[in-house]
């Protein structure tokens, strides 16, 4: 059936061009390159397409060659609310040719309430890349006009009112779970596979509250089909200048839920602080910052030490209200 | 209203904006019909090339990948039995047995027209009277999307052959849904300690699995035992002269147009996607036809039903988005972004501050639809003659491009495993005679229906006496009921132990 396609001399001349591709590899590979970064770096994002963080990374791709000084290959793993991509970076190795474009769920709240295949001690920050604060809102046929009469209806039945949320310790339930921890208030928490279910729940009625970050809700605001109470950033939003926030209220912290890079402990330090110096270069560029505002985000970059520092003191606070809710 | 219309038709006049919009037709429904390439990834990839470009040409490109990709899902589906997007499962029914009978070119011709009749209908629907639809949207709350999922699996699960094999299918499907987190987002249920399977077994590279790797090893097998390659049995597929008639066309209106009203309405509840449209459709058209046993032979209406509600579906899902900002599906959410990044808030304000901009969109996706037809002609002759290489070069490609996509769904290799073993599972199955569709399905749903029950149960405090106020609820409860005991009773008894000739 098969002609004699192989013939003696065909294989081995074939062979023998195997051999030198295979000796020219090894001898490539084992060459230890000097410069770093010398090949496309990979960044990780453990969401899937569409969703705010890869939309966030794509105007990241055409800066990265003039400023990080190589190609920027961003692959997408979604599953486990984040556990999965996340994960998937502490399988390669640590040279820094691997960075995690990530947000706070998985990298602080997972970790406390979850058995999660990694610890906080796996990962050193690079940067941070902005950070946004949620609206506490209420639907349009809702009775109360201002957050502190939601909050006395609240207290005097707790467990009643039914809080939407994207999903569990996703970050409107973050929301939640400061407010019930601040203002000390019980609600019930119905969980739906994503913002947009969620809003949809508090704009018919079926849930009292919800916690939607910003650019999720505006819409519904605009069209007033959602009421906003509260926000929960530090300072007031300038879309809503009316609105207070929770702090103002009398909270005593503000819950700006970040997103940030990181590769993998372990990475020397050099090529650590070169990954922080070019990536800072590049997400401070006007360019990008340009388009993360047509996106509807705002930059709000924190350099590698401080943003150690800052995930510290929310892993801290997180610990603290998630082992008081813990039964 | 009148005015602005005509105002919009000032956008349409310029050829790049036709340009964009084939160009996007074109590529959607290559990538439509690449398995594990879905509509959602093609367009989060391509969605940032539209931001260097003006908006005219941007978005029609977007809007037509989102056409062409809802439709292209059809191309393997009717000749590989593979499905290349979920919208297009239950083209599979029908078309791929229509196509080993050997008119694959009159299953492919049918579903072109009935998606793009049924996208017609609904984005002239959408056009006129967008305003008072997108009340529905907010109508469908937990108990509502609980009962019609309820309605969508009673209606197929339980496919007329053998209703018992049927049923211990979508068990054994449902029993697949539950491996994973659960719905609400607390336990860890059967993951056994593996990362990847805590988001659940992936859907499509199971999917692949089981309905397409037992047709490659049956054909693989047939062609090793035959041993014998004749001139006619060297290719994969016999496709046809004939394309589909006038005559078919207009008998299977009725179906097309009830299927697309059924998609406008789907697409407009935010939660729910091209795929339940698709199933629905199909299950009612062979609830409602004189002669239901045709259904899964290859009968056309079949495969009229599932297109012209899925590309239906697709306008439906620009109301939710274009009035509230919500997205119907990741397609939308996808679709927001880049409106976003073009100066285009979604929302209530949209119109009001862009009429020729808005107008002009809404009839570009009433009048693509015949840039869709012509695009997919074309598209359409690709893959015929892509069908037409000689088998023994086909099967080796098709696995790899089958491999590839079940990798490319999440970028994980865990999921060409997925397949793999679900490709035994299938073979399993298909030996013994359990029908695959209904696992698929209750496969596809278990988890929504899990999360409904669930949300239901919680905002009525743990009972169901919430369901009392919920008419459309209660409806479509009933309404099940109903189709389930019209189903059994006729019949007196489950017959069991009859060979289902599949």
């Amino acid at each position: 059936m098969v002609k004699k396609l192989i013939t003696r001399s065909r294989l081995t001349a074939i062979s023998a061009g195997v051999c030198v591709f295979l000796a020219v590899a090894v001898l490539a590979l084992g060459c230890k390159s000097e410069t770093f970064p010398d090949k496309p770096i990979t960044m990780i994002i453990p969401f899937s397409a569409g969703g705010a963080n890869d939309m966030m990374s794509r105007p990241m791709v055409p800066l990265a060659k003039e400023i990080l000084g190589q190609p920027l290959n961003v692959t997408l793993m979604p599953g486990a609310s984040g556990v999965t991509g996340t994960a998937a970076v502490l399988q390669k190795p640590a040279d820094g040719y691997t960075v995690l474009f990530v947000t706070e769920g998985p990298m602080t709240v997972l970790p406390i309430v979850q058995q999660v295949p990694y610890k906080r001690s796996d990962f050193t920050p690079i940067c941070r890349l902005n950070t946004s604060g949620m609206v506490i809102v209420t639907g349009k046929s809702s009775p109360w006009k201002t957050f502190n009469e939601a909050v006395e209806a609240i207290r005097k039945e707790p467990g009643k009112y039914a809080f939407a949320t994207a999903g569990l310790y996703s970050t409107p339930h973050m929301a939640m779970l400061a407010l019930e921890n601040e203002f000390g208030l019980s609600f019930k928490h119905v969980p739906f596979d994503g913002g947009g279910a969620a809003n949809v729940a508090v704009a018919s009625g079926d849930c009292h509250l919800g916690a939607p970050n910003l650019s999720v809700a505006q819409a519904l605001l605009k069209s007033g089909d959602l009421k906003p109470l509260a926000v929960t950033s530090e300072k007031r939003m300038p879309e809503l200048p009316d609105v207070p926030t929770i702090k103002e209220l009398g909270a005593k912290v503000s819950v700006e839920p970040w997103r940030g890079i990181f590769v993998k402990a372990g990475t020397p330090d050099n090529i650590v602080k070169i990954l922080r110096d070019r990536f800072g270069k590049l997400l401070n560029d006007k360019r990008y910052v340009q388009e993360l505002e047509k996106l509807g985000e705002r930059l709000d970059y924190l350099d590698g030490p401080d943003f150690q520092r800052a995930w510290d003191e929310g892993f801290k606070y997180w610990s603290d209200v998630l082992s008081a809710q813990k039964k | 209203m009148v005015g602005t219309i005509a105002q919009g038709f000032s956008f349409l006049v310029d050829p790049a904006v036709w340009g964009a919009l084939a160009a996007g037709v074109f590529i959607g429904a290559i990538a439509g019909a690449l398995p594990g390439i879905t509509t959602t990834t093609a367009m989060a990839m391509l969605a940032p090339v539209t931001f260097y470009l003006p908006v005219r040409l941007g978005i029609p490109f977007l809007l037509g990948l989102y056409k062409g990709g809802v439709w292209g899902g059809a191309i393997t589906a009717i000749l590989l039995n593979l499905p290349g997007t979920n919208a297009s499962i239950a083209t599979t029914f029908d078309g791929y047995p229509l196509a080993k009978k050997g008119y694959a070119r009159k299953a492919l011709d049918m579903s072109l027209y009935a998606s793009v009749t049924g996208e017609l209908i609904s984005s002239s629907i959408l056009l006129l009277i967008m305003g008072p639809l997108s009340a529905i949207a907010l109508k469908f709350g937990p108990p509502e999307l609980f009962a019609l999922i309820v309605f969508a699996i009673a209606l197929i699960g339980i496919s007329g052959d053998d209703p018992l094999k049927a049923l211990v299918s979508a068990l054994i499907g449902l029993v697949l849904a539950t491996i994973g987190i659960d719905p609400l987002g607390g336990a860890l249920r059967y993951t056994l300690g593996i990362v990847e399977l805590r988001s659940g077994i992936s859907f499509i590279p199971a999917m692949i699995g089981m309905l397409c790797l037992p047709e490659l090893l049956s054909i693989f097998s047939q062609r090793v035992l035959r041993r014998s390659v004749s001139a006619e049995g060297r290719t994969l597929l016999e496709v046809g002269r004939e394309g589909l008639t006038l005559g078919e066309y207009l008998r299977c209106v009725p179906t097309m147009v009830r299927s697309a009203l059924l998609g406008l309405v789907i697409g407009i509840i935010p939660a729910l996607s091209q795929v339940i449209a698709a199933l629905l459709a199909y299950g009612l058209e062979k609830r409602l036809s004189p002669k239901p046993e045709k259904f899964g032979q290859g009968a056309l209406e079949g495969i009229a039903a599932p297109e012209a509600a899925n590309n239906a579906v697709n306008s439906g899902a620009m109301v939710p988005m274009l009035t509230f900002g919500i997205p119907g599906d990741l397609v939308t959410a996808v679709l927001i972004g880049a409106f976003m990044a073009n100066n285009l808030k979604p929302g209530p304000t949209l119109i009001r501050d862009n009429p020729r901009i808005m107008y002009g969109l809404l009839l570009l996706m009433v009048l693509g639809n015949f840039v869709m037809l012509v695009v997919g002609k074309i598209c359409m002759g690709i893959f015929i003659s892509a069908i037409k290489i000689p088998a023994e070069y086909l099967v080796p490609a098709i696995s790899v491009l089958v491999v590839l996509g079940a990798f490319s769904a999440n970028n994980s290799l865990f999921d060409v495993w997925t397949m793999i073993a679900c490709g035994f599972l299938g073979c399993f199955l298909k030996r013994y005679g359990f029908p695959i569709p209904p696992l698929l399905i209750t496969f596809l749903l278990g988890y929504r229906l899990e999360m409904y029950l669930s949300q239901t149960l919680l905002l009525g405090n743990g009972s169901l006496s919430i369901l009392r106020a919920r008419p459309i609820a209660l409806w479509l409860l009933l309404t099940t009921l109903i189709v389930w005991g019209w189903a059994v009773v006729p019949r007196g008894r489950f017959r069991v132990g009859q060979r289902t000739a599949s």
